[in-house]
């Protein structure tokens, strides 16, 4: 996925339009002791600066669907497996709850789902893709913000995209080294981040 | 916030979700007032799924987190079943279920029963957003059956009674939705401003979840600025910020007249030709100079301009709309005329009197007063006018205080001289010819009956918009003064919440009226209080055509059966039109007879419609000069002289000030130094910032929306919450001198220090029936209606007020974690 910071303003349309696809449970009908779970979260990066001057930004969170993923590494029944068009995936039969992989994954990007008793993230919509459909925080997005694509085919918009942006370019948490499949455009006023 | 445990516990929700064999409808979204198109799938007569339309025209395929949620929406367990009529005193929250025939019948004979005995003006109905109701012409039940003047809503308020009364004023009658002037060219545009309007929270109101449409023009190097205390979402986007006091929109406006103009920035050919800008104003009486007053047996409808040639006054004529052909009419100056008693007087073109109006309003006067620097207003007021076709999104913000009409004025004034009004690109009047939006006549002596509370464009004779003024008309139920209310029909609408103090009149009147239906989709604080409860199905259980969002005709068919017994509005209105000896109101069988009938003039039918669901407005601007705007065909503006009225001629007629004048809010340090000590900051309410992901009263019972905000939010900043011992999370009371409600607060440094914004239209629909909570974080128990008002609107002050915080103890019982003792 390709996610451009300059466009996306933070509204969340991709948190709840991931619930409705994969049929999250809201936070409030959580079972006791759970807090439910996104498979995407927005942070909102800022403000920095004082009143009026100010600089924010908006960054969506999905799962990056690592080339070096963490989680994979970390997970003792191999539960969490990357098929080859680099979707990382957990396979609910063999997750023990452990809970390894949430403490591996430097994004957050992992929840208990304490009905199911299992580990649960973004799938990049697979059921979706594999109907050559778009995921459904990327559908939903409200600033066209996202895009997603093959990035192995170097002629895919999303493979030009993420060429043109140049230095623009941005990776999360680049200095872990999980080689994210889920790059960034560079909000253009910031700061904040560093390459 | 995130991952904290809390303690709201809704009604869980059971829906079932199935991916197996779907069908897929096209329809609009009704959730809001945005005209996104979506894809409804269906599998065996259950919705399982929205997802945006890539053709829907406004939204360019996405959805917006209502919309998401909107499963959860229809299948809600707060939602009504079916007819309830109450059981035990009212307001004791008791109910019994009824059968439709039974609920009808009571009501149409409780109904004809009052307004036999006490007149239809007796019966007081109250609107509120609906889903759907702009299709019906249910005026004509309230017109034509009850024979009732006084419909009350939030339109004083809201963008309906503030802003088309000044487009009227202005511009004239315009058709279609173009008559609230809400319309603007975002795809097109080179500049945007968004004036008091967050754009992206407030999605909604025409803006079909335009983020992306806003997105992609900014993308290709469209300047945006934006206008506004807050640094919101969209401020994350601008070129430039004007951080603006609460409540000096008004000067801000003139200060960015007073640039455009003097430095000569603004469409002079535009001014000259269409506007009543040479009409020259008297000195002695501030009025227009009509020939009438220049000899004995002259036109009043003949107004004066400077021939600068000859020296000489010239007539032009607003019935033959000429007059003034080769002749070059002064703009500037003042000129001695001799009128009919042979005085002469002083008279100054009306472009000189707005000259001498905004002289005052230099930016570095102006900074003093908006808190804005003198260098951004300049720099944002020449982007504005350079960077033409340029649009101004103009929020609600400006609608909500008692300078509401003078501030909009200014504010249209710029679109109109800057040459922004109806071009590609611009402030454009969308129009669908020969759509049809009827409704029945009032009968004309009912007309006396209106409880306008005193203010002109409460009379639908100046505003096209047939209402009364709602906190008289509580006033009049309450107390009977001018007469007493003795019904109520409550039409989707929420007034405990929503209406301006209610624990003044409303409350008292919901417990003295001798008859209360009410029509609605949930349970809520104010139809607690009905005698008869009659359940509306969702826009996605109905058929039905709007042409009040941007672009065209929208049409939104029935995706699902009605949920339970719950029935459109079009049925609750046929079933009273035809049970109260009115069937000839309401001939339409169906919801689709009726979309075919309004649809009818326009060449297509609802069948032909909902293939798309969109049926564009032909692209033709400047419509002035095509003789589009005007009833009779001729180029000009369907105002009383012709011309595009800079100075409001019925604003002079109706004794207001006829041009855009300052003043500082009722409450502030300037003019209430006493008050500002007790209570130090601005306040805003009704930000659409804070009332995210809701749309005004409707959706915190959905689950995926309550989690995004599960508390009333109100912002403060940090230093000020410090001085205060106030935490961020920590429960605060704010209060003016009306009243007080309590919220949870937000620090955050994107709010001034000296200023607090506090989320409107809350209740909590799980705390106990029948409250639910109604006065406990109920920002209009600190709002007076009865107070400092717009004079030509009756507009309440909810911007710009001054109130204190302070800690509360905790939130309201039951609320947070808080289990009381």
């Amino acid at each position: 996925m390709l996610i451009d910071l300059n466009r996306c303003t933070g509204c969340k349309a991709c948190i709840v339009a991931c619930k409705q696809e994969n049929d999250l449970p809201p936070r409030l009908d959580a079972p006791p002791g759970s807090k439910g779970f996104s498979y995407i979260r927005v942070d909102v990066v800022g403000p920095e600066g004082e009143y009026p001057d100010l600089s924010q930004y908006y960054l969506p969170v999905p799962c990056m669907h690592c080339a070096n993923a963490p989680c994979m590494k970390a997970c003792p029944t191999a539960a969490i497996y990357r098929r080859d068009d680099g979707l990382v995936l957990i396979n609910a039969a063999e997750c023990t709850r452990c809970e390894e992989c949430l403490g591996a994954c430097p994004y957050e990007a992992i929840s208990i789902d304490a009905g199911e008793d299992i580990a649960r993230k973004c799938t990049l919509c697979e059921h979706l893709i594999d109907r050559d459909q778009q995921p459904a925080c990327v559908s939903a997005c409200n600033a066209g913000a996202m895009t997603f694509g093959n990035l192995a085919d170097g002629e895919a918009g999303i493979s030009r995209a993420i060429r043109e942006a140049g230095d623009k370019r941005y990776i999360f948490k680049r200095e872990m080294g999980t080689d994210p499949s889920v790059y960034y455009i560079r909000f253009g006023k910031a700061t904040l981040e560093k390459e | 916030m995130e991952g904290e445990q809390f303690e709201v516990k809704l009604r869980p929700n059971d829906m079932a979700h199935n991916k197996g064999d779907e069908k897929v409808l096209r329809t609009t979204c009704f959730l809001c007032h945005g005209g996104c198109i979506l894809l409804a799938h269906v599998k065996d007569g259950k919705l399982i799924k929205l997802e945006g339309d890539p053709e829907g025209p406004l939204n360019l395929g996405s959805i917006c987190e209502k919309g998401s949620a909107a499963v959860q929406y229809v299948y809600s367990p707060y939602r009504l079943k079916y007819p309830l009529k109450r059981a035990g005193e009212r307001g004791e929250g008791r109910w019994e279920r009824i059968s439709w025939e039974e609920a009808l019948d009571t009501t149409a004979k409780k109904l004809m029963e009052i307004k036999d005995k006490y007149g239809g003006e007796s019966i007081a109905y109250a609107w509120g957003t609906h889903r759907v109701v702009h299709s019906y012409p249910r005026f004509s039940f309230y017109n034509g059956v009850l024979n009732t003047p006084n419909g009350i809503g939030i339109g004083h308020i809201c963008l309906s009674k503030t802003r088309m009364p000044v487009m009227n004023v202005t511009v004239g009658p315009v058709p279609g939705a173009a008559a609230i002037g809400i319309l603007r060219d975002f795809d097109r545009a080179n500049c945007i401003v968004a004036w008091g309007d967050t754009l992206i929270e407030s999605r909604n109101d025409a803006m079909g979840g335009m983020g992306k449409r806003l997105a992609n023009n900014l993308a290709k190097g469209c300047k945006l600025i934006v206008i506004d205390p807050v640094f919101t979402r969209i401020a994350t986007k601008a070129h430039l910020r004007l951080p603006v006091r609460p409540g000096t929109d008004l000067a801000l406006a003139l200060s960015w007249l007073n640039v455009i103009i003097n430095e000569n920035l603004y469409d002079r050919d535009f001014v000259e030709k269409w506007t009543n800008a040479p009409f020259l104003v008297r000195s002695d009486k501030k009025k227009l100079l009509r020939e009438s007053d220049l000899f004995t047996g002259g036109d009043p409808h003949k107004y004066i301009v400077w021939d600068k040639d000859r020296r000489v006054p010239r007539a032009w004529d607003s019935h033959s709309l000429a007059g003034l052909e080769n002749v070059d009419p002064a703009l500037t100056g003042s000129y001695g005329i001799v009128l009919a008693d042979a005085r002469e007087v002083e008279c100054r073109p009306v472009w000189q009197v707005i000259k001498d109006i905004i002289s005052e309003w230099d930016p570095v006067k102006a900074e003093i007063v908006t808190w804005v620097s003198a260098d951004k207003i300049r720099e944002s007021a020449r982007m504005y006018a350079k960077h033409r076709p340029a649009c101004i999104e103009w929020g609600v913000s400006m609608s909500q205080c008692s300078r509401s009409t003078a501030t909009n004025q200014a504010i249209l004034h710029l679109k109109a001289i800057t040459g922004n009004l109806d071009v590609e690109g611009g402030n454009i009047f969308w129009h669908i010819p020969g759509y049809r939006m009827p409704a029945a006549p009032l009968p004309p002596e009912k007309e006396e009956k209106r409880i306008t509370g005193g203010y002109a464009f409460s009379d639908p004779r100046r505003s096209p918009l047939p209402s009364a003024h709602q906190p008289a008309v509580w006033r009049a139920a309450a107390t009977g003064d001018p007469y007493p209310i003795r019904a109520l029909y409550g039409e989707s609408s929420n007034p405990l919440v929503t209406h301006e103090k209610p624990d003044r009149f409303v409350l008292s009147a919901l417990k003295k009226l001798d008859f209360i239906l009410w029509t609605d989709i949930t349970m809520t604080p104010s139809n607690e209080w009905a005698d008869i409860i009659l359940p509306l199905s969702t826009p996605f259980e109905r058929d039905w055509v709007h042409d009040g969002f941007d672009k065209g005709i929208f049409a939104g068919q029935a995706v699902i059966e009605p949920v339970g017994e719950s029935k459109s509005d079009f049925d609750v209105f046929r079933e009273l039109c035809h049970r109260m000896g009115c069937p000839d109101l309401w001939p339409w069988k169906t919801e689709r007879e009726l979309c075919d009938w309004k649809l009818e003039p326009v060449g297509i039918t609802f069948e032909d419609l909902i293939e798309t669901c969109f049926y564009p407005a032909p692209e033709v601007w400047q419509k002035h000069e095509k003789g589009l705007l005007r009833p009779d065909g001729r180029p000009g503006y369907p105002t009383a002289s012709g011309k595009l009225e800079l100075y409001a001629s019925k604003l002079e007629d109706a004794g207001l000030e006829p041009l855009p004048k300052f003043s500082y809010p009722p409450e502030s340090y300037e003019l209430t130094p006493q008050l500002a000590r007790e209570f130090p900051f601005i306040l805003i309410t009704g930000s659409r910032e804070l009332n995210f992901p809701y749309f005004h009263t409707q959706y915190h019972y959905v689950p995926w929306l309550r989690e995004i905000q599960l508390f009333p939010p109100m912002l403060i900043n940090p230093d000020s919450a410090g001085g205060l011992a106030i935490g961020d999370g920590d429960w605060v009371w704010i209060e003016t001198r009306q009243g007080k409600a309590r919220f949870k607060a937000q620090l955050t440094k994107r709010i001034h220090p000296k200023v607090i914004s506090a989320c409107h239209a809350w209740w909590y629909p799980e705390l106990p029936a029948p409250e639910h909570g109604v006065f406990e974080s109920n920002i209009n128990l600190l709002v007076d209606p009865y107070g400092a008002t717009d004079p030509a609107t009756g507009t309440t002050e909810l911007r710009g007020l001054l109130c204190k915080v302070y800690k509360a103890e905790g939130p309201p019982i039951g609320v947070d974690g808080h289990k009381g003792d």
